[in-house]
């Protein structure tokens, strides 16, 4: 088996056994909390230095990315307009919270009064425009559904537009109607939806042991 | 934690662990696996023939699915496995390849992914690292927003979305159908689901993200995690039917916990 002959290289096994080592403490932590003090306690300290790593590697990600970007800008690399509005995002947020610091004494920044107003007056429209968008997203992908005859897509579209027409206003004096679809979300739905959770468990489950084990390294760049 | 539970993981994790070794071994010795079949599959099979001819990129991509933080997606590592195996299928080919991911550390997982198959394909100067983009972080929404403007701006042969893109995929994949770009599209999230079977011209429905990857690379172990999924199932509905007829017959040995 070529997955496990892999193994023999050191600079393989030794990244591997750190994952599966760390991986396997803290599901069994998870599965049988409070049973070891070592293992919980164990855990807990990966966690935390979990957190660290991924600071010291945002740190360097937000670094090699402003100084990129930066580069980009100076020499007028393609697209270098795009630059701008990355670079305003990493010096933006810093200035809110710096100004919330030194104006309003505040530590944390989204409490800050200027940070509500960017969130509220700018990422909130923007968010819910795209969101918007999804409803002529909807509607055109319908329509190319339809006529091209995909069945599979025409089933989503008819149940979709049922429940759609169903959920009416006037039609909520139709005798039985309301009952009917009740039961068909309770338990027409609900059994798929749990079958369709219960195979992805089954598929994650096994997915996880390998990964654990060492079989699959999607997270080694070697 | 009751005795029923401790009992279902032991058994979960005896199966996910020991059967894809004796799968593998009867596999290897000849014994002949009748697969499902993955009609979305040939779609991608298809697309990595002409991607070698055409010299165009086949995009793949893990979907916005976090990898880090309090919650992990596992569509995403679905999502990163396929990937390896789509990679390393277009670099034995001489196809090109490129990616887009939502999350910081499944990024840097496609990027080494990508390029390692590339290396072993032996066309390690092929690999374009600029091609491997890392569009939002937790942000569903601005992924889905990158990927459909590349869509837009850049030619691919086809596109591989395999993890966890929220309530959004809608918005990727109808800017890739109007690109009249062949998707295959898969997910567990029923309202993922709904825009990838009305977009894609293959969907990959629930577990199926999870078999996907022993079709693009059928080796005996592979084909054995597709048979040791099968097996776990059969396991999970004998569970569910026992449990039925000891809760029906009032027999309360085994309740969970939770239960009660």
């Amino acid at each position: 088996m070529r997955e496990l002959r892999l193994l023999r290289d050191p600079k393989r096994l030794i990244p591997i056994l750190l994952g599966s080592v760390a991986g396997i403490l803290v599901l069994a932590n998870l599965l049988f909390p409070q049973q070891s003090a070592a293992v919980q306690s164990s855990s807990a300290e990966l966690l935390r230095w979990v957190t660290v790593v991924a600071a010291f590697a945002l740190l360097v990600g937000v670094t090699n990315v402003v100084l990129q970007h930066l580069r980009r800008l100076l020499k007028r690399e393609g697209q270098w307009a795009y630059s701008i509005p990355l670079l305003l995002g990493f010096i933006i947020p810093p200035g809110i919270a710096l100004y919330g610091y030194l104006a309003e004494s505040r530590t944390n920044v989204p409490s800050s009064t200027l940070f509500q107003d960017m969130v509220q007056w700018v990422y909130t429209p923007l968010s819910v425009s795209l969101l918007a968008l999804l409803t002529f997203f909807a509607i055109s992908a319908t329509i190319h559904a339809i006529g091209s005859g995909n069945r599979e897509a025409i089933v989503v579209i008819v149940v979709a537009v049922t429940l759609l027409v169903a959920q009416l206003p006037l039609l909520a004096t139709v005798p039985y109607l309301g009952a009917a679809i009740s039961w068909i979300q309770n338990y027409v739905a609900l059994a798929g939806l749990r079958g369709l959770v219960f195979g992805a468990a089954i598929g994650a489950i096994v997915a996880s042991v390998r990964i654990l084990l060492g079989l699959d390294r999607p997270y080694l760049d070697r | 934690m009751s005795l029923f539970e401790l009992l279902i993981i032991f058994l979960l994790l005896t199966f996910a662990i020991v059967l894809p070794f004796i799968y593998a071994r009867l596999v290897t010795g000849g014994r002949s696996i009748e697969r499902r079949s993955l009609p979305a599959l040939d779609e991608l099979n298809m697309a990595l023939a002409r991607a070698a001819e055409t010299g165009q990129p086949i995009h793949i991509s893990p979907g916005a699915g976090p990898l880090h933080g309090a919650t992990v997606a596992p569509e995403s590592f679905a999502g990163l496995m396929l990937s390896q195996r789509v990679a390393v299928a277009a670099a034995r080919r001489g196809a090109n390849v490129s990616a887009s991911s939502g999350d910081a550390v499944a990024h840097l997982a496609v990027r080494g992914t990508v390029r390692v198959a590339y290396r072993n394909a032996g066309y390690a100067e092929d690999y374009r690292p600029d091609s491997i983009r890392l569009y939002a972080d937790h942000d569903p929404l601005a992924f889905a927003a990158g990927v459909g403007a590349r869509y837009a701006s850049e030619t691919v042969e086809a596109s591989v979305t395999v993890g966890d893109f929220g309530d959004t995929y809608l918005l990727l994949g109808e800017q890739g159908r109007q690109y009249a770009i062949p998707q295959v599209a898969g997910t567990t999230n029923p309202a993922s689901l709904a825009g990838a079977i009305v977009t894609a011209n293959g969907t990959l429905i629930g577990e199926e993200i999870y078999a996907a990857e022993a079709y693009v690379a059928p080796t005996p172990l592979g084909i054995a995690r597709l048979l040791t999924h099968d097996a776990i199932r059969w396991l999970l509905i004998a569970i569910l039917i026992i449990g039925v007829v000891l809760m029906s017959l009032d027999v309360r040995v085994f309740e969970p916990a939770s239960f009660r």
